[in-house]
């Protein structure tokens, strides 16, 4: 691409805050349940029972471990008084039970949770594969790697721990507080004193704890963002010798993480311990009033114990709150971030009643199309253009004069703001992305390979491609011989991003895919411009295998690689300064004479010659 | 060269040759190879051409291994892709897998019977079907590669090759130690 191509920050954050207002903090559960597989949903009753009767186990535990063993097994005139094995039976049984729940509902929960997160991640990689080139000109790798892979796994806390721990902890509370209110409704009075304390504690706690979450979060995202971008130009900055300026470009967001972290965690660290304190002072409140009961014969030894081992069972989800409050607060930021990616409406709409059409005829063009990737920065003013089918038109300017841009309208990578642009006759915007897709074949500078076999790059334009297939096409993109010499023919795997190639070798692959689609249209970006003059002849040999017969719209910087072209146009400040076959061109003596004529004396300097 | 790949054939696989617009193939009407006194490979078409030291590359090593053989000159031009080796020949037909054997050479390991790591690198002691062999690999993720049917290939760090049984045929002790190191 030759000009530039802005973020684009305001439409992508129109996408983003519209999908917002569907993701407030009371939404998030409802759709996060929503998202989880419908046939699945008989686990919640199997996850709620199995915590019901884990926590109705731990509750009966001191009541048989306590005033039964004592007051009713071990004292000479209880109810089942020396039948230690009957107590010890039943206490045993009741451990049981309680391990037997616990493991239901730790499988269920676990698969819920393995669901959940690929359901979220598979719903957000989705939303990315539907989500314009403006939403991505707008975001950092980084920032959606983040997205994808951290935030789904924050959100897997509310099922690791959040919902077991809330639901486990209301139980203990209602099953406790009920006990003690049993065995000693005064006492049990007095230990819920402190909470109005407590309570007060947590609401002025909890707000700046989820804070503090929240710009950690932020900053995390900021130091993938910056640690995805030195190490993808890895090349660039040992080339110029910045390894020690990107360590401190690296300092910044991660000091700023580490310590966002540590005041996050000394802030949950500090109020957790002095409300740990308010639940043992009450302890040793109510164990010194029970002692001096039980010296007056008011209260049993075994009321006493049991009562104190209800107590501590009462205090315990409460010292867990802030850090539950903590979890909760990191699982609403991650879940309001992916809702937001996965809501995101897509600015390229599928028209309502698409125009089925395939095969797509040739022919493409551009009437009267102005665009911007910025409000007030048109990058294409009023452009006209056209190639009739089979036809091969140039488009020839200099750098950041729209080129690119009319490539980008015309594979629909962004729709136009005013004008209308034309693929086989009819409007892009009238027909179905599904239709559009492998009709048109785009090689650009930049090629992309992917991870995978050489044959599997190639056939990423056709999936189910043969062989055979495969072959032809990277023979006719002159890319066979040097593909045979590689250690694994066909088979030879690549790296990231196809670097053990060269650019020209990584340019005929991208060739070869195109010619293996096969499409009626065909657009070309500076498919010779960064390679030496004999990659170049052997790229432009299988260009011109690939242009026979179909509708191309080609930019090439080296204007000798448009000589097959039909028609010329000249773009220039984003308008078409002129246009016609090179011939008439040259003759009217303008812009584009100028241009080839230039162009020319700067290959006479360097000895290459036209 | 309009098509040149069709949009019909969708099989995968390596389907039959579809006419102009397949890779042509050079079946034992086209292509004769013999031995030569220097022990090379003398390809000879059917116009009297003759070839001297031709050499033989799959064009998918892994997935198709025995089709689609591409023969070169000693130049490294292409000479063509063979028909499939049925076609040929059994003299032919055992010069050209020689050929490919020795170009390929990648010995299965029958046994593992030490394999420690030091510093990144696993020190390997097997036996193969070639004999026992002792090598280091640098333990990174592409010197052990999943191959489509199902066997390991590991490179050793002077870019030799053995093949490795599926994971799942390894024993316990090893696979785990590949999980762990690769």
């Amino acid at each position: 691409m030759t000009e530039a191509q802005p973020g684009a920050a305001e439409s992508s954050t129109a996408e983003s805050s519209a999908a917002e207002s569907n993701t407030a903090a009371g939404r998030v559960l409802p759709r996060l349940f929503a998202l989880m597989p419908a046939g699945k949903y008989w686990r919640l009753p199997v996850i709620g029972a199995g915590l019901a009767g884990a926590a109705a186990g731990a509750v009966l535990a001191p009541l048989l471990a306590g005033r039964f063993l004592f007051d009713e097994v071990l004292a000479p005139d209880g109810r089942f008084a020396g039948r230690l094995l009957l107590a010890v039976g039943l206490i045993l049984a009741a451990r049981l039970a309680t391990v037997a729940c616990s493991v239901t509902w730790g499988w269920a929960n676990a698969t819920m949770i393995h669901d959940l997160e690929v359901t979220l991640k598979r719903s957000a990689f989705g939303s990315l594969q539907r989500l314009s080139m403006r939403f991505y000109g707008a975001r950092h790798t980084g920032e959606m790697m983040t997205r994808l892979e951290q935030d789904a796994s924050d959100v897997a806390l509310l099922f690791h721990i959040i919902a077991p721990s809330a639901l486990t902890g209301g139980l203990f509370v209602a099953g406790s507080m009920a006990a003690m209110l049993l065995l000693d409704w005064q006492l049990a009075v007095a230990a819920i004193l402190p909470f109005p304390l407590l309570f007060i504690l947590f609401r002025r706690v909890v707000p700046e704890v989820n804070s503090y979450f929240e710009r950690l979060f932020r900053a995390e995202a900021e130091l993938r963002t910056v640690t995805s971008d030195s190490l993808t130009g890895a090349r660039v900055v040992r080339a110029f010798g910045g390894q020690q300026r990107e360590q401190e470009r690296f300092a910044g967001p991660n000091r700023a993480a580490a310590r966002l972290g540590y005041l996050a965690e000394a802030m949950v660290g500090t109020t957790t311990p002095p409300m740990q304190l308010v639940t043992e002072l009450v302890l040793v409140g109510v164990w010194a009033a029970g002692a001096w009961a039980v010296a007056r014969g008011q209260v049993t030894v075994g009321v006493l114990v049991t009562f104190a081992a209800y107590l501590a069972q009462f205090f315990w989800p409460v010292g867990n709150l802030v850090e539950l409050a903590q979890d909760w607060g990191r699982v609403a930021t991650a879940a309001r971030r992916l809702l937001t990616l996965i809501d995101a409406p897509p600015d390229l709409p599928e028209p309502a009643r698409p125009r089925r059409v395939a095969p797509l005829p040739g022919g493409a063009a551009l009437e009267r199309v102005s665009f911007s990737y910025r409000p007030g920065q048109p990058v294409l003013r009023e452009v006209s253009l056209h190639a009739a089918p089979g036809e091969m038109i140039g488009l020839v300017g200099h750098t950041g004069a729209g080129k690119s841009t009319v490539i980008n309208l015309l594979a629909r990578l962004y729709d136009a703001d005013r004008g209308v642009v034309r693929l086989g006759g009819r409007d892009v915007r009238s027909l179905a992305g599904a239709d559009l897709n492998g009709q048109l074949g785009v090689v650009l500078q930049d090629t992309y390979l992917f991870l995978g076999s050489v044959a599997v790059n190639i056939g990423y334009a056709r999936p189910g491609a043969g062989r055979n297939e495969i072959i032809a096409a990277a023979m006719a993109a002159n890319a066979h011989d040097f593909i045979l010499q590689l250690p694994d023919g066909y088979d030879t795997e690549l790296g990231p991003g196809g670097q053990e190639l060269s650019g020209g070798q990584r340019q005929r692959l991208a060739i070869a895919r195109a010619l293996l689609l096969d499409p009626p249209l065909l657009l070309m970006d500076e498919a010779t411009s960064s390679v030496d003059t004999e990659t170049e002849l052997r790229i432009q040999a299988a260009i011109e295998r690939l242009v026979h017969g179909r509708t191309v719209v080609m930019i090439a910087h080296r204007l000798s690689t448009l000589r097959m072209a039909e028609r010329l146009y000249v773009l220039d400040g984003g308008r078409v300064a002129e246009s016609g076959p090179h011939a008439r061109l040259m003759r009217n003596g303008g812009f584009y004479q100028r241009l080839v004529e230039r162009q020319r004396e700067a290959l006479q300097v360097i000895g290459v010659g036209e | 060269m309009k098509g040149s790949a069709g949009r019909t054939d969708r099989t995968g696989g390596a389907e039959a040759p579809r006419g102009p617009d397949a890779a042509p193939r050079l079946g034992p009407e086209q292509i004769r190879f013999e031995r030569t006194g220097g022990g090379l490979v003398r390809a000879i078409l059917a116009d009297g051409t003759r070839h001297e030291a031709v050499d033989f590359y799959r064009a998918f090593p892994f997935s198709a291994p025995d089709d689609l053989v591409a023969v070169h000159a000693a130049g490294g031009a292409e000479v063509g892709m063979l028909a499939p080796s049925e076609t040929f020949a059994a003299a032919e037909r055992r010069l050209i897998d020689e050929e490919l054997r020795r170009r390929y050479f990648a010995p299965r390991i029958t046994a593992v019977n030490s394999l420690k790591e030091r510093f990144g690198r696993s020190h390997w002691e097997v036996e193969t079907e070639a004999g026992p062999a002792r090598f280091e690999a640098q333990n990174e993720h592409a010197n052990l590669r999943d191959l489509p049917d199902g066997t390991l290939l590991l490179l050793d760090v002077n870019g030799n090759r053995y093949r490795l049984a599926p994971r799942s045929e390894l024993p316990p002790r090893v696979r785990r130690r590949l999980e762990a190191m690769f």
